[in-house]
């Protein structure tokens, strides 16, 4: 069958949902009833379409039907072929509230609780779109439970879940989120405090090679590092909004003789896991770097301009690898991939530098 | 009020959950909307409480086995946490006086995801819950591992898109778990609709 899959359970009273057809039963058990579908164990409950293939990225919908005290119902996502694996976002009235499960390998785990409940009538819809989980309330985001990120399930089906029995879904539709009906609001999340989403680019590793102190080579980490001294130089820059870094060109961690707009230290404006050599010394700062270490600079508002990467080094026999990322937005630049820095490029506005070593 | 806490893993009656917050197996725990991460099938969490009471966070604190993240998390970290974070696995030796709160919260989230992305694979292939540090520590190396654990490692890695040859078995998982946490970068992290 071709997705999105439908269902709207339209069968007599009592069959149950593996009869009724193209469906599974993942954990506990499903039934008909008055043409909605209901949980019929007093326990965690999971059922997926097994007519389709889904994506990894992908959602299930479905309209409350009836709600039956705090008995939980609602749908499925990413619900393994056999195991007792998947996602479920489900709800109750009188005191139910909301839940976002997770179940593992039959054991269940709740991962989210709001004391909010349902209403007859909701559509809720579960997304799971690389590791980020997302129950949608009526096409937005449902804000007591939030998004989520979730690494433990990454494939699967649509499906239906429930906790307890006598609440019901109907109209149910399951499919891949590429080309499907709209999703949630992008802008639904909250931020932690105003500076979160400024910060989330400083702390990276870009491999998972061992460091040359923390492994039982014989070769000492000192004689290995190459040391550099980066500046990042363009022509000019015409923009004037405001950035997470500095705006034009830049020097980092050398003062004499340099000519770039901005003369700064790499101390306090470039992270990672190697090493600043005399922080803030003017031209003495350098970044150290041992084998599998790297450092990134901050993001640095070019404009939309040709830039040039340039660099010193100052160890003998030892190279580093210079990348670079832009983006138009400071975003976007957070969100691109590193690419290997050859000969001057187009900036499209924000750039940050990467050096990682090469040992 | 807001709270980001690390908080231990209960199982009740085979349902896992967040150690003093109401859930359906513990409904004497506290009651508000919260949402957690756990470090895979490893016995703790993180969790964001959004409207936790003010005498149910004081009364929280109160327990040793929780911590609780300050609410700017723009500041340094006190580097007094190291024990407490060693003591669950969470490896602290790369801390820097500069190293901020929301740092430290990155890092730890992009651990608990790697541990989670390993038990998922375990269990798909066991039927059972699996976590890196089963028989382990962070001083543990990866090469002293089972041979399956050492699999599910290097699947885990692969599946997170990097590639496993580089993998050095002869790494502590302390380094190596800090480093799968790095694959976060750039990237946001999502609790209880919170971003960070």
């Amino acid at each position: 069958m071709a997705l999105p899959a439908t269902d709207s359970f339209t069968n007599d009273n009592g069959t149950a949902l593996e009869s009724h057809g193209d469906w599974t039963i993942n954990e506990g058990s499903f039934e008909i009833q008055s043409n909605a579908c209901q949980a019929t164990d007093s326990t965690y409950a999971l059922a997926h379409w097994d007519a389709d293939t889904f994506a990894d990225d992908q959602y299930a919908e479905a309209t409350i039907d009836t709600l039956s005290s705090y008995y939980r119902i609602g749908v499925g996502a990413r619900a393994h072929a056999s195991a007792s694996t998947g996602y479920m976002y489900v709800g109750g009235e009188n005191g139910g509230g909301k839940r976002l499960y997770k179940l593992v390998a039959g054991v269940p785990s709740t991962v989210a609780s709001a004391a909010v409940d349902l209403s007859v009538s909701d559509l809720v819809r579960i997304e799971c779109e690389g590791t980020t989980i997302t129950p949608i309330l009526n096409g937005s985001t449902d804000s007591d439970l939030g998004a989520q990120t979730d690494s433990s399930i990454s494939s699967g089906s649509a499906g239906v879940g429930g906790y307890n029995n006598g609440s019901r879904v109907d109209d149910w539709e399951g499919g891949d989120l590429t080309g499907s009906s709209p999703s949630a609001s992008p802008s639904a999340s909250e931020s932690a405090s105003p500076s979160l989403s400024e910060s989330v680019s400083e702390s990276v590793s870009p491999s998972l090679s061992e460091s040359a102190s923390e492994s039982v080579s014989p070769s000492p980490s000192e004689s290995a590092s190459p040391s550099l001294s980066e500046s990042a130089s363009e022509s000019v820059s015409e923009s004037a909004s405001p950035s997470p870094g500095p705006t034009g060109d830049v020097c980092w961690g050398h003062v004499t003789g340099v000519l770039e707009d901005n003369v700064l230290p790499f101390n306090g404006n470039w992270t990672g896991t190697g090493t600043i050599e005399n922080p803030g010394a003017n031209d003495n700062e350098r970044l150290a770097l041992d084998a599998g270490e790297y450092m990134i600079s901050e993001m640095v508002n070019t404009g939309v301009i040709t830039c040039e990467l340039l660099q010193n080094e100052y160890a003998v026999g030892d190279d580093v690898t210079l990348e670079y990322r832009d983006g138009a937005t400071a975003a976007a630049c957070n969100a691109a991939a590193w690419g290997a820095y050859a000969a001057p490029f187009e900036s499209l506005g924000y750039v940050q530098i990467r050096v990682t070593s090469t040992l | 009020m807001v709270k980001f806490y690390l908080v231990p893993i209960l199982t009740i009656a085979g349902v896992r959950g967040p150690m003093y917050f109401a859930w359906e197996e513990n409904p004497t725990g506290i009651v508000c909307s919260w949402s957690m991460m756990d470090y895979g099938f490893a016995l703790s969490a993180l969790l964001v409480a959004k409207d936790i009471a003010q005498e149910d966070h004081d009364e929280l604190v109160l327990n040793a086995d929780v911590f609780t993240f300050p609410d700017n998390l723009d500041g340094p970290v006190d580097q007094a946490i190291q024990d407490f974070f060693e003591g669950i696995n969470l490896p602290t030796d790369w801390l820097t006086p500069a190293t901020t709160w929301l740092e430290l919260l990155r890092q730890v989230a992009g651990m608990f995801q790697f541990n989670q992305r390993y038990g998922g694979i375990a269990a798909a292939e066991t039927g059972e819950l699996h976590s890196i540090f089963d028989n382990a520590d962070l001083s543990t190396r990866l090469r002293q591992l089972t041979e399956d654990e050492q699999r599910w490692f290097l699947a885990t890695v692969e599946s997170f898109g990097f590639d496993p040859g580089v993998v050095d078995d002869n790494a502590m998982l302390r380094l190596l778990v800090r480093q799968a946490g790095d694959f976060w970068a750039g990237q946001p992290f999502y609790l209880g609709g919170m971003e960070f």
